[in-house]
């Protein structure tokens, strides 16, 4: 027997919506969480058709979404809108809604996945809490978005100028120029910060943030899927992270699939199916 | 405020087969009034979710009930997205209608975008509706569809994707794909022969609102002198970012004002 459910998750002033699919059957779970930006439906529905494939291999799932996007709230006053701030508290409402499925629901085996810059704060939680598998989609461990500036480097605005993405972004921002110009160049205060520590972590050749926590680059017995799309603009320097990671901390079961023809957010019917029919076997 | 708020799959009986509809209701103990939200399609739905979210528990503290709900088809309805198609969605709202405001003294429909058109089509065949409230409506299908195709064609350019298809395969039936959402013939067809100039509404309160958005003045004004000769027509402009199409968090505090109250006025 197969079940749909609202799933509320309320802490403090913080209020968590989502959806839950279980049949009787299940033992495992999967938490599908999206990036920053996104809804628990995910990009063209992504979320809830994969949460139904799973559901037909008795694989549980539970699809949230993350304050403050969506149904989901935190009213809380300390929280920050801070780029740094907003990792911290994605970490923090995730922990609560693991702690939330330990307690309630009594699965055995516990997986999660996400996509693009939810794939860091979700790996490290998977990490930190000993789950058993982890999935994830365009995994961007850059989260901060300014590879490639540098203030002094004057090349380095030429090359935001004529990138591809930068052009996108006159399209996805409906032709509104000044936005497109913010968006590139950055110069506000909220990033300098960020930029200050890109510098200095380029620096040093330091591929590891410091959002990896250190006592875990030893062995983990996690199992680690990795999809990407081909035509994602930085899909080389994911999979070059991501084996890194692989090998630092010794994950034996490390699988990854470049989709051909697919972008970052797996647009078009095809590519989100091949996406689908990938994870669903893996499980 | 009192207020129960219910997220549930409710079960739609239909000829065919009976289905789910992922809804979300504020039930109002005292309130006369309820207000039904319709949403947009593709992508768009997607990024009015928190816009909707934000707005519903806004309304509540004036008394009003708010009912919002997934189109079969879309969202955590059950259904595939290819499924989805505008007639049987404009029946079953007529269903969920008769089902939860027979408490309410006065309905209002608010549609954002392609929900907007929806309201309309529904005001003009059922006798029920007090009250809409339009939020960037679309007004011609065939401008609707121009806009995605083009938008599609900059993405798979743009993106250096070849060799894809405009239209799918899916269970021996051919779908036009919309960057992962596939609309099936009959849609495209309502979609072509979409135009709100065609619409009879009569003796309705209609609050239209547009933001800082490519809307041409063309159809809206020709919108306005249409349902305005047999309608209490109030319109405005409200300065906000086009939130269903952003791909970055939009202040939608103005907008949300704005309708407030618009609705309360």
């Amino acid at each position: 027997m197969t079940r749909e459910e609202p799933y509320t998750l309320k802490a403090e002033n913080i209020k968590i919506k989502g959806v839950l699919r279980y049949s009787s059957k299940s033992a495992k779970i999967v938490i599908l969480l999206p990036s920053f930006s996104g809804t628990r439906i995910g990009p063209q529905r992504l979320y809830t058709e994969l949460s139904r494939s799973l559901l037909k291999k008795n694989v549980a799932s539970l699809c949230v979404d993350i304050p403050n996007n969506g149904e989901s709230m935190d009213l809380r006053e300390e929280t920050s809108r801070l780029v740094r701030n907003t990792i911290a508290n994605f970490s923090y409402y995730i922990d609560l809604i693991i702690n939330d499925i330990k307690s309630r629901l009594k699965y055995t085996q516990l997986y999660v996945l996400s996509i693009s810059d939810g794939c860091v704060p979700c790996f490290n939680c998977a990490l930190t809490n000993s789950f058993d598998g982890a999935v994830l989609l365009s995994p961007n461990p850059f989260i901060n978005k300014i590879m490639f500036f540098n203030k002094k480097n004057y090349k380095s605005y030429l090359y935001k100028i004529i990138r591809r993405s930068t052009w996108k972004k006159v399209i996805e921002f409906n032709f509104d120029l000044k936005k497109v110009v913010l968006n590139v160049f950055r110069f506000d205060a909220l990033f300098k910060s960020i930029v200050k520590d890109i510098n200095r972590s380029n620096k040093e050749n330091n591929l590891f943030n410091d959002f990896i926590p250190v006592e875990h680059f030893s062995k983990s017995k996690l199992r680690l899927l990795c999809l990407y799309g081909d035509k994602d603009l930085e899909i080389i320097g994911y999979i070059r992270y991501w084996r890194t990671i692989k090998k630092t901390l010794n994950i034996k079961d490390f699988e990854e699939h470049v989709i051909e023809n697919c972008d970052h957010s797996y647009f078009g019917w095809n590519n989100k199916q091949k996406a689908i029919k990938l994870i669903t076997e893996w499980f | 405020m009192e207020y129960i708020s219910k997220t549930e799959f409710i079960k739609l009986e239909k000829e065919e087969n009976d289905y789910l509809i992922f809804s979300d209701f504020f039930d109002l103990k005292n309130s006369k009034k309820i207000i039904i939200f319709l949403n947009s399609i593709l992508d768009e739905e997607k990024r009015s979710q928190k816009f909707q979210a934000q707005l519903a528990y806004s309304i509540v503290k004036y008394n009003y009930s708010v009912f919002r709900f997934d189109y079969y088809g879309t969202g955590d309805s059950q259904g595939e997205l290819y499924e989805f198609d505008f007639e049987n969605t404009i029946s079953d709202l007529h269903s969920l209608i008769l089902k939860y405001s027979k408490n309410y003294k006065e309905i209002i429909l608010l549609g954002i975008r392609i929900g907007a058109d929806l309201a309309l089509k529904y005001a003009s065949l059922y006798n029920n509706i007090h009250q809409l409230v339009l939020i960037e409506p679309v007004l011609n299908g065939k401008r609707f569809l121009l806009e995605q195709r083009t938008r599609r064609k900059f993405f798979y350019s743009l993106n250096k994707i070849r060799n894809y298809s405009d239209k799918i395969l899916i269970n021996n039936k051919y779908y036009e794909d919309f960057l992962g959402y596939p609309l099936s013939d009959e849609v495209i067809t309502y979609l072509n022969n979409m135009d709100t100039q065609y619409l009879r509404i009569t003796n309705t309160k209609i609050i239209l609102l547009t933001v800082n958005s490519s809307n041409t003045k063309k159809y809206l004004n020709s919108f306005q002198k249409d349902m305005g000769q047999c309608n209490s027509l109030v319109y405005k402009k409200v300065n906000c970012k086009p939130f269903w199409i952003s791909l970055e968090p939009v202040n939608t505090a103005n907008l949300i004002f704005e309708i407030i109250n618009s609705i309360n006025n």
